[in-house]
C-alpha cells in the first residue's frame, strides 16, 4: 500500500533521504528509527506531501506521490492520519470539536460527524472528556485525541511523528496500546520515534535510518547498534 | 452526486460565512478600520457620481436652449447676408442655422410676453430688433469655439451666447471628474491595503488551524473560502454604509430643491439610489476581495 522507489530528497547541500526503497503492507505496524537528523520527519513528510522528492517515486493506495499537484493533495491526505509529538490540537475547540473538525473539513454530513464522533471518543477513550479544553486536559489525554482526531476520516494509514516524546513511561504504554488497537482494526501504522524502550516492547517491524539510508529493516523489532 | 455536490456547497457555504463573521469579530479594530477606509473611498466616488450625473441631467435640460444668436450689421446688403449665410453652414461644428428677421424678432417677441405684451407699446421694436441668426451646435462644449469663429465672419455685428455659463459648468464637471477619480484611486489603493493587512492578522491568527486544516486534507478552497468572504464582507459593509449615508443626504438635499429651487430639476431620487447602489457594492465587493486575494496570494501558502 505504501512503496518508495529510489527516493531521494536533497535540501541544497544536505541529502535527507539518500536513495530510499521500502514497501509497506496493509495492515503493517512499522517504526521508524535513528538518530536525530536521520530523516525520520522528512520520510513522514513525503509520505503527507509535506516535501517531494527531488528523485525517485512514491506511491500510496495506488496514488502516485511523487510530484503530485497541489490541488489533489488534500485526496491523498483524507486517506491519512497524522499525529505530532506537540498533539497541534485547536486551543479553543473541545475534545470532541477537534476530532469533528477532522470530519467537517472533508465535508462530511452533520449525521454522519455525530454517529463517527462517538465512535472515535469510544475507541480513544475520551467520552468523559468530550467537552474539555486541551489546555484542561494531561499529555495523554491530549495526544488521545489528536489520535482520535486522526482516526476520524478512517485512514488507511496512521502516521505518528514521535507521538510519545512528550510522555511519561506510564502514558506511553497507554499510548501505544492504543495505536496497537487501531493496527488490530487493519489500519496500517508508522510509527518515528526515538524511544527504544517500546520499540523493543512492541516486536514489530523496524526500519532503521541514518544519514537517510536505511541500514536495516527487521521484521520482529531488531534495529541497528548504530543507535 | 449531484445532490451530494448541491448539499456540501451550502453545507460549506453556511461554515465559510460562520468562520469569516468570527474573524472578523476577533478583529474587530481592523475591521473597523477596514470597514471605515472603503466607506470614505466610495463616499466620495459615490459623492463624484451623483454630482456628474446631476451636471450632466441639468445640461441635457438647458442643451434646448444652447444657441448662438448672431445680429447682423443694419442695413446689410442681400448679397453679403447669402455669402454670411452660406459660410455660417457650411461651418462642420453648426448644426442649424435660421434666419430671424425683423418681423419674425418681433412676433417671437409678443409671443414671449405674451398677455403682458402691452408693455411693448410705445417701444419702436424696429429700432430694437436687428436681423440675424439662430444658429445651434452639434455639441454643446464647442458652442465656445464656433461663436470666436464667428467674430472673424464679415457683416455681423454682435454674437450673443446667453448660456455660457453651460461650457465653464461643463469644464468644472471634467475637472471634478478628474479630481474625483484621482481620489477614489487613492482611496482605493488605501482601502486595498487596509484589507489586505486585516485578512494578514486573520491568517497570522489562524496559522495553526490552517496547517491542521490541510493535515486532515480540507481543500485549498475550503481553506480559502472564509478569507475571501472575509474581504467581501468589509468591501460590502463599507460599500452600504457610504450608499446609505449619500442616498440619505441626497433625500434630504432633493427635498430642499423641491422646495427652493423650482426650476432646476435634479436626477430623480430612485434612480440615484440604484445607481449608488450598484456601483458602490460592486466597487466594495472587487476591492474586499481584490485586497484578500493579495493578502492570501503572500501569505497563505497553500
Amino acid at each position: 500500500m505504501l512503496e518508495f522507489k529510489n527516493v531521494t530528497k536533497r535540501y541544497k547541500d544536505l541529502i535527507a533521504i539518500d536513495n530510499v526503497s521500502l514497501e509497506i503492507s496493509r495492515g503493517e505496524f512499522v517504526f521508524l528509527v535513528g538518530p536525530n537528523g536521520a530523516g525520520k520527519s522528512t520520510l513522514l513528510e513525503l509520505i503527507y506531501c509535506e516535501e517531494h522528492p527531488t528523485k525517485g517515486q512514491i506511491i500510496f493506495d495506488g496514488m502516485d506521490l511523487t510530484n503530485m499537484r497541489r490541488n489533489q493533495v488534500p485526496k491523498a491526505r483524507r486517506k491519512m492520519g497524522i499525529i505530532f509529538q506537540d498533539f497541534k490540537l485547536l486551543p479553543n475547540y473541545t475534545v470532541k470539536e477537534n476530532i469533528e473538525f477532522a470530519l467537517r473539513v472533508v465535508g462530511t454530513k452533520k449525521g454522519k460527524i455525530v454517529e463517527r464522533v462517538a465512535e472515535v471518543l469510544d475507541i480513544v477513550d475520551m467520552h468523559h472528556r468530550k467537552d474539555y479544553y486541551p489546555e484542561q486536559l494531561s499529555g495523554g489525554e491530549q495526544q488521545r485525541t489528536a489520535i482520535g482526531r486522526a482516526l476520524a476520516n478512517w485512514p488507511k494509514i496512521i502516521m505518528a511523528d514521535e507521538p510519545t516524546g512528550n510522555l511519561d513511561p506510564m502514558i506511553t504504554e497507554i499510548i501505544m496500546g492504543l495505536f496497537s488497537k487501531i493496527n488490530d482494526t487493519g489500519t496500517t501504522v508508522l510509527m518515528a520515534t526515538h524511544d527504544l524502550n517500546v520499540v523493543k516492547k512492541m516486536k514489530k517491524r523496524v526500519i532503521t535510518l541514518n544519514k537517510g539510508i536505511v541500514i536495516s529493516d527487521d521484521s520482529q523489532g531488531g534495529f541497528s547498534l548504530v543507535l | 452526486m449531484i445532490h451530494k455536490g448541491v448539499f456540501l456547497l451550502f453545507y460549506n457555504a453556511i461554515h465559510h460565512i460562520k468562520i469569516a463573521f468570527r474573524n472578523l469579530f476577533r478583529n474587530a479594530w481592523m475591521t473597523t478600520a477596514s470597514i471605515t477606509t472603503i466607506l470614505v473611498g466610495l463616499f466620495i466616488a459615490g459623492l463624484v457620481i451623483i454630482l456628474i450625473s446631476n451636471v450632466n441631467y441639468f445640461v441635457d435640460q438647458v442643451e434646448s436652449e444652447l444657441l448662438i444668436k448672431v445680429f447682423l450689421e443694419k442695413d446689410l446688403p442681400l448679397d453679403q447676408k447669402v455669402i454670411l449665410e452660406e459660410r455660417l453652414e457650411s461651418h462642420p461644428l453648426v448644426e442649424t442655422v435660421r434666419y430671424i428677421d425683423t418681423e419674425e424678432g418681433k412676433k417671437i417677441i409678443q409671443e414671449q410676453f405674451g398677455e403682458d405684451a402691452d408693455v411693448l407699446e410705445g417701444l419702436d421694436l424696429d429700432e430694437i430688433l436687428w436681423d440675424g441668426y439662430e444658429i445651434t451646435v452639434y455639441d454643446a462644449e464647442q458652442i465656445n469655439l464656433v461663436a470666436q469663429a464667428l467674430e472673424d465672419f464679415e457683416g455681423i455685428d454682435e454674437i450673443v451666447y446667453g448660456k455660457e455659463y453651460i461650457s465653464d459648468l461643463l469644464r468644472m464637471t471634467e475637472i471634478v471628474k478628474s479630481v474625483g477619480i484621482v481620489l477614489a484611486f487613492i482611496v482605493s489603493i488605501a482601502s486595498t491595503f487596509v484589507i489586505f493587512n486585516t485578512v494578514r492578522l486573520t491568517v497570522m491568527m489562524r496559522k495553526d488551524e490552517i496547517s491542521i486544516m490541510r493535515y486532515v486534507g480540507a481543500t485549498n478552497w475550503f481553506i480559502r473560502w472564509p478569507f475571501i468572504l472575509e474581504g467581501w464582507i468589509i468591501g460590502l459593509l463599507g460599500a452600504l454604509l457610504a450608499s446609505g449615508g449619500l442616498i440619505w443626504a441626497y433625500n434630504k438635499l432633493a427635498v430642499w430643491f423641491v422646495n427652493n429651487i423650482q426650476y432646476v430639476q435634479i436626477v430623480p431620487i430612485d434612480i440615484v439610489t440604484k445607481n449608488v447602489l450598484i456601483v458602490l457594492c460592486a466597487g466594495g465587493s472587487i476591492l474586499g476581495i481584490f485586497g484578500s486575494t493579495l493578502s492570501m496570494r503572500k501569505f497563505l501558502r497553500l
